[in-house]
């Protein structure tokens, strides 16, 4: 028996990132798909949609996001680490365009992590508006005009991680988490890991694993399916693919065929699961059992 | 210094060396009983069964947070009236996401490791807090492949 394993659909996480303050609005999906020649090979499929509303007007821009595809360097020498290749865009309904390059080992610099990025007016790649340079590990500059006139006079801006401390996100105490909350799903796992007990993680992984097959099957049984709670597929097709998917070569189906379709950010599921109360302890205590093993 | 990375070899590296042969075609039959390894790879990088020093207690579904590390720069592209400027600061935000996203782990732990393989159903919602205000991460797994197919 052969499984058709080229077209089934990898593991997909859904994302939605909201600044109520600024009305800022990140959301999107992941997968990975990985190969093996020389080195890991990782194309990630998915893509991100930013909406920004712009502070003289009541519009919204749209900015599709697309990734890189990356792979693992260092693998013969004990320490890995992930370089990104290709190319990846960045292009809007302002009109604007941005695509990434990123190099490796550099032919620029010879440095590792190196990229290079221009701006311009949707299908007039020649026309540079703003291009940028660096390093997406350490630092980048940003300058206005097409590199070959770069210096002191094009410079705009330089960023450097070391001067730009990350902001920590904060996550709820695992005894308030929701039982699905990674965490809190995942603590004995953890904690196996932490002490490099192997039983405990193989013991634990499986009572997860188990459960979550014990459920499939259930809802196979029932004609359900799992309800996301914060996801959904839309129906009609996806207007922000239909617009902005042809300037970076994304097909209107967003590669859903790989990742079961394109998911999106459902605010009325959202708001629902906002406005329910908190589980009761031995609700919770159930719904654990039930969809993580005992 | 990782702990494990002492006692011989805690990397990828030796990972590989134990699974050695080449992968020329991703497409190879799986029987029942096979737990994957690199030889029997299918193009499902959270499907592979490694070795646990190598392992992260970190999921998947946490990642989704590397896009946001600098809330105010994330936001900042809603405060400028030009759109070719705003278009820049877009750009510029998804450029100081990339250390975030793909760097990051291998800083913190000495090297990368392999994430916990979300569950159907698993959240991670978490919120940053700083001078462009609460900023909310809802992290879901949408879609899973059960890491050992013994059935069609």
């Amino acid at each position: 028996m052969t499984t058709n394993c080229c077209s089934h659909h990898p593991p997909a996480t859904a994302y939605s990132i909201i600044n109520p303050k600024s009305g800022v609005h990140l959301q999107g999906y992941n997968a990975q798909k990985a190969s093996f020649s020389k080195t890991i090979n990782i194309k990630q499929i998915g893509h991100a949609v930013l909406t920004v509303p712009t502070p003289a007007s009541q519009e919204v821009d749209t900015y599709l996001i697309t990734l890189p595809s990356l792979h693992i360097e260092g693998l013969l020498f004990g320490s890995p680490f992930i370089e990104l290749d290709g190319t990846s865009y960045v292009t809007s309904s302002t009109g604007y365009t941005a695509k990434i390059d990123y190099s490796g080992k550099g032919w620029l610099s010879g440095k590792k992590n190196s990229f290079t990025a221009s701006m311009y007016p949707t299908g007039k790649e020649k026309d540079v508006i703003f291009n940028v340079a660096g390093q997406w590990t350490k630092n980048f500059d940003i300058h206005a005009g097409p590199a070959k006139h770069n210096g002191k006079s094009s410079l705009i801006e330089s960023w450097d991680p070391a001067q730009n401390p990350t902001t920590e996100l904060t996550v709820a105490p695992i005894e308030k988490q929701h039982p699905l909350e990674s965490r809190r799903a995942w603590a004995k796992v953890a904690a196996g890991i932490a002490k490099a007990d192997l039983d405990a993680v193989g013991r634990e992984k499986s009572k997860i694993e188990n459960a979550q097959r014990e459920a499939r099957a259930q809802e196979k049984a029932e004609g359900r399916i799992w309800q996301r709670r914060f996801f959904s597929l839309p129906d009609s097709a996806d207007p922000v693919l239909a617009q902005l998917g042809p300037a970076v070569g994304l097909a209107g189906d967003g590669e859903a065929d790989k990742t079961g379709g394109i998911w999106r950010f459902d605010r009325e599921k959202a708001e629902k699961a906002r406005n329910e109360p908190p589980l009761s302890e031995e609700d919770a205590a159930s719904l654990a059992k039930e969809l993580l093993g005992p | 210094m990782e702990p494990q990375q002492a006692n011989g070899g805690g990397s990828w590296g030796s990972f590989l060396k134990v699974y050695p042969s080449p992968l020329t075609c991703q497409c190879k039959p799986l029987t029942a009983s096979s737990s994957q390894s690199i030889a029997s790879f299918n193009g499902d990088l959270a499907s592979l069964t490694a070795p646990p020093f190598i392992l992260s207690s970190t999921s998947l579904t946490e990642f989704s947070s590397y896009w946001c590390e600098h809330p105010t720069i994330f936001a900042a592209p809603a405060q400028e009236p030009d759109p070719a400027k705003r278009a820049l600061l877009v750009l510029k935000w998804f450029l100081t996401t990339l250390k975030q996203q793909y760097a990051s782990r291998s800083e913190q732990y000495g090297n990368e490791k392999k994430p916990l393989n979300p569950f159907l159903g698993e959240l991670f919602l978490g919120k940053w807090e700083d001078s462009a205000g609460t900023t909310e991460l809802t992290s879901e797994q949408v879609r899973f492949v059960r890491p050992n197919p013994s059935t069609p």
